[in-house]
């Protein structure tokens, strides 16, 4: 691609993914440099739509969990997260950028835009369904598998824990 | 969000050229306005041009087929150096950058960093380069966007690296600037202008990359 087209791309999604990182990392410095990596790696990529828009910021919010991730150090992130996700209807009372970014290690790229609209920006599924062109019925079998990737990392905490 | 019909994101993609929106209730158009002044806000403080250049150059080398070595000539030895390169045990592997044949280390007197461990000002660092003999400039891009050219530090032209002596002589104290900073180790078998390297003008340049955060 070249660089005035990269330059309109950048004009056209980089204030919006900008915002995202920024939402989730809580430094416009770091979101972007983030806005930086997302396009780097978009651009890298072998298949590029004609709608970027669903891509790049799923892009962006999987940088952004990662660099929530390594931020803090691995071992307190997870103590934390997983205490709460060992309570009752954990997955519900998800409010904090770190937890997720634990909680989600291991999603795909997708599993995890999802959970973080829902728990982190309050998405409802419908909502997240209609903002990123996937069915109700995907956003809802996605949902389920994060909560159990949640109780498996919950349940794994407690054996660990004896 | 009682009265507004689309969500952020159903808007944030119609600003980007990407979703009519059909029935926008009022709540809705001034929420869009409210984006779209944000996002003149944010273009008018960044530097397009400035930005397009680094995704450029932090864009990973496109890699060639492996049966092309088959074919080039001596290509069977050259083969063989680029798998001793990349296959080198050691512990600290996974905190090595393996850009397009060449690794990149950055220590600290008490650890070795790895992209997105945080630093502060002050910090003394030095650079290990594994690469064939050749020649290599190490550069930084601070989070104000000034580049700095490290090793050899302040030079226009890259020196002549030899890999019996992968630790490069010299160290730096990082500054204050806060924020992001990204450090380059860039090689060639030739000769070559920092600068040019720096705006990716440089055929046959291999480049890698770590990013710290310093606070």
């Amino acid at each position: 691609m070249a660089g005035e087209d990269v330059a309109e791309l950048y004009r056209r999604h980089a204030p919006a993914l900008h915002r995202r990182c920024a939402s989730i990392v809580g430094n416009p410095d770091d979101a972007r440099d983030l806005v930086q990596e997302t396009f780097a790696r978009y651009l890298a990529a072998k298949e590029r739509g004609d709608a970027p828009f669903a891509v790049l910021y799923r892009i962006a919010t999987n940088a952004a969990i990662d660099r929530l991730r390594r931020r803090k150090t691995r071992n307190e992130a997870e103590l934390d997260a997983e205490a709460h996700a060992g309570e009752a209807g954990a997955a519900h009372r998800i409010d904090n950028a770190h937890d997720l970014a634990v909680l989600t290690k291991g999603l795909s790229e997708e599993e995890l835009t999802v959970a973080v609209l829902h728990h982190l920006d309050g998405y409802t599924q419908d909502q997240i369904a209609a903002s990123l062109d996937l069915s109700r019925r995907t956003v809802g079998k996605i949902l389920v598998r994060f909560e159990e990737h949640v109780k498996k990392r919950a349940a794994r905490n407690e054996f660990a824990n004896g | 969000m009682a009265d507004r019909k689309y969500t952020d994101l159903q808007l944030e993609r119609s600003l980007a050229g990407e979703l009519a929106l059909d029935g926008a209730t009022p709540a809705d158009t001034a929420r869009l306005d409210e984006l779209r002044a944000e996002n003149a806000a944010f273009l008018a403080q960044v530097d397009v041009d400035l930005e397009v250049r680094r995704i450029q150059q932090r864009r990973p080398p496109a890699k060639a087929a492996w049966w092309r070595w088959l074919f080039a000539g001596g290509g069977l030895l050259a083969a063989a150096a680029a798998i001793m390169l990349v296959v080198r045990p050691k512990s600290e592997d996974d905190l090595q950058i393996k850009g397009d044949g060449i690794t990149f280390l950055i220590h600290t007197p008490s650890r070795t960093l790895a992209s997105g461990d945080a630093v502060t000002a002050g910090e003394k660092i030095r650079f290990e380069i594994g690469a064939p003999k050749g020649f290599v400039a190490v550069y930084g891009v601070d989070g104000s966007g000034a580049t700095t050219v490290y090793y050899p530090y302040g030079a226009s032209a890259a020196a002549a690296y030899d890999p019996t002596t992968r630790v490069l002589p010299g160290a730096i104290a990082l500054d204050a600037t806060p924020g992001a900073e990204h450090f380059f180790a860039v090689y060639s078998t030739e000769p070559f202008a920092i600068d040019a390297a720096v705006m990716g003008g440089v055929p046959g340049v291999r480049t890698a990359e770590i990013v710290l955060a310093k606070k």
